[in-house]
């Protein structure tokens, strides 16, 4: 049996773990365009504020992948042909698999703007990119960011750490519209203001303007602003690379379409991580949500079924924990209000605030901010869809904690799988 | 792999458990020199939790298929050859994804504001008995053999 996954991704990483833990024998190779080392995106923003240095970034040490026998080939795949079993690579080369995993990630969405094209633009989604800004980002250059989610933020973070001074540009009514609500979303914003940062919030770029040796001078927003500026960071969104799963005669939606196995519809591909719209276990329907604990568990999944076990992917949520200038925020789950009662415990001279989104007596959806320990335990009766109903007011009060959840769910958590040996003690 | 379970119905809230934990990863391992005079504060990796009758010290269970452990981007959260789920602090950058997943609200943040990092019961590897389990008068932590 081959094994053949296509990136050096987290899901890729714990597809190995998932294969090994079934199938110890059979080959896996991995095969990446660019990278020898399966590092976290996550961490380009500290490599870029100088915090993390490259050393420090893999996800799993190569021992890794050695101790697994995990091969690691630098090509990139052209093609998927499943009626051969093999794929093709720009070596010219062909590798036949058994199994194949396609955890190929996003690329960066760059929307049409007058004026794009050329140097000073840029995107941060990968160690590549974020060496491109390093090049360039020195202290007292000026930058615009254009959108103010998780990717905005956190380049806006690393310039700034290097010295640069930032502008963000958001279309949402505040930084990190999707993960956050309007008064999370208002703490952190103004919060960002108090700090010198430059807002643009509900406006977007419209127009970059260049001197004619063609380097950026500025922006222009569709509000008419003029932002002078030498650096433009594109960070609007991450669209799925699912070219060689769709070119294969695969179906694509929003990414691509996977069950519970992370199968995809060609008969042994598999899809896992950024590139995958898996399962989401708060609305019951698929969905693209591009983090890392997603694409983690999914690969893990995927890997075990490739090796042949029933295994299932038990779903995933959006989750993020990101420090917002400052303030550390944790959102899990549901955002939008429709449908749900709202709880909410706001102390505004502290900037701190909980809400739940709850129904039924069930959690669908957490956001802390500024105090955030222990938010697992609420992660974890969100995901277990736990019932709640009598302890709303407990869990929101103060930092959560076992000792307030129903004697019957805490020990249920503590010693579901143990009662037997504990009955011994 | 043994673990560190909490019984309730034994548990006091004397907080021992925490006092022991935070010396044995104190600098001096002397209680007084820890808990009054050291800096930063040694810092406790169970935590007694109090609820009306309820009492019951919980740290981490190091979990089979630990979440922190996945989640961790910086390669911080690693799994020792024990079995205990273990942190590097030289590679911990302190973005709280393992706040985010764990069940059990295990892993707690230093205080170091400098560069605060993510703080876990790492099993007592020096010790044969984990210092909360024999600092415990009333036998409501536990050391036994399960499968969490």
């Amino acid at each position: 049996m081959r094994y053949v996954l296509i990136g050096n991704s987290i899901a890729s990483a714990n597809a190995v773990a998932g294969i090994r833990d079934v199938d110890p024998e059979g080959e896996i190779v991995i095969v990446d365009a660019e990278n020898t080392f399966c590092y976290s995106r996550p961490l380009i923003s500290y490599y870029l504020a100088g915090e993390v240095p490259v050393e420090r970034m893999a996800y799993r040490p190569r021992e890794f992948f050695d101790l697994h026998r995990a091969q690691i080939v630098t090509a990139k795949v052209e093609a998927i042909r499943p009626d051969a079993r093999e794929i093709d690579l720009d070596s010219g080369d062909r590798l036949a698999y058994d199994r194949v995993l396609v955890s190929t990630g996003g690329v960066p969405f760059v929307p049409p703007i007058d004026g794009l094209e050329g140097g000073g633009v840029f995107t941060f989604t990968t160690l590549t990119a974020a060496r491109a800004l390093e090049a360039v980002a020195r202290p007292g250059a000026k930058a615009v960011v254009l959108g103010g989610g998780l990717i905005g933020v956190k380049a806006a973070h690393a310039l700034i750490e290097r010295g640069v001074e930032v502008a963000i540009v958001e279309l949402g009514k505040s930084l990190m519209p999707l993960a956050l609500d309007e008064v999370s979303g208002r703490i952190v914003s103004e919060n960002a203001r108090s700090q010198d940062i430059e807002l643009f919030l509900e406006d977007t770029v419209s127009a970059v303007q260049r001197n004619e040796a063609g380097a950026v001078v500025g922006v222009e927003l569709a509000s008419g602003t003029h932002i002078p500026c030498e650096l433009l960071v594109v960070a609007v969104g991450v669209r799925p690379n699912a070219a060689l799963v769709s070119e294969a005669g695969g179906a694509v939606e929003r990414g691509v379409v996977v069950d519970r196995q992370m199968k995809t519809s060609i008969e042994n591909v598999y899809a896992a991580g950024d590139v995958a719209q898996g399962y989401n276990l708060l609305t019951g329907e698929n969905q693209v949500i591009a983090i890392l604990p997603v694409a983690a568990w999914q690969g893990y999944a995927a890997g075990r079924a490739m090796a042949g076990d029933d295994y299932q992917y038990a779903g995933g949520m959006p989750m993020n924990s990101v420090d917002v200038f400052g303030i550390p925020i944790i959102s899990v789950g549901l955002i939008a209000a429709d449908g749900f009662d709202v709880y909410e415990r706001l102390d505004e001279d502290a900037k701190v605030y909980r809400r739940f989104l709850v129904r039924d007596g069930r959690l669908y959806g957490a956001i802390l901010v500024n105090e955030i320990d222990r938010a697992g335990i609420l992660t974890g009766l969100i995901k277990h869809g736990d019932d709640v109903g009598g302890i709303i007011d407990k869990l929101l009060d103060g930092t959560p904690s076992f000792a307030v959840l129903p004697k019957g769910l805490r020990e249920g958590k503590l010693f579901k799988k143990v009662l037997k040996e504990w009955a011994a003690v | 792999m043994k673990k560190v379970m909490p019984r309730e119905e034994y548990c006091l809230g004397c907080q021992l458990c925490e006092i022991a934990c935070a010396v044995e990863h104190s600098k001096s391992k002397d209680v007084v020199t820890a808990m009054k005079y050291e800096e930063p504060k040694p810092l406790a990796r169970t935590r007694v939790e109090i609820e009306g009758d309820t009492m019951l010290s919980l740290s981490c269970r190091h979990c089979d298929d630990a979440p922190c452990l996945t989640v961790c981007m910086g390669g911080a959260l690693y799994r020792d050859a024990d079995g205990a789920v273990r942190h590097n602090p030289e590679r911990c950058v302190g973005c709280w994804m393992c706040v985010m997943v764990c069940p059990y609200g295990a892993l707690s943040r230093s205080a170091d504001v400098s560069k605060a990092i993510a703080v876990k019961c790492d099993f007592c590897p020096d010790r044969s008995m984990p210092a909360c389990v024999e600092a415990c008068p009333n036998g409501a932590l536990v050391l036994v053999e399960v499968d969490v």
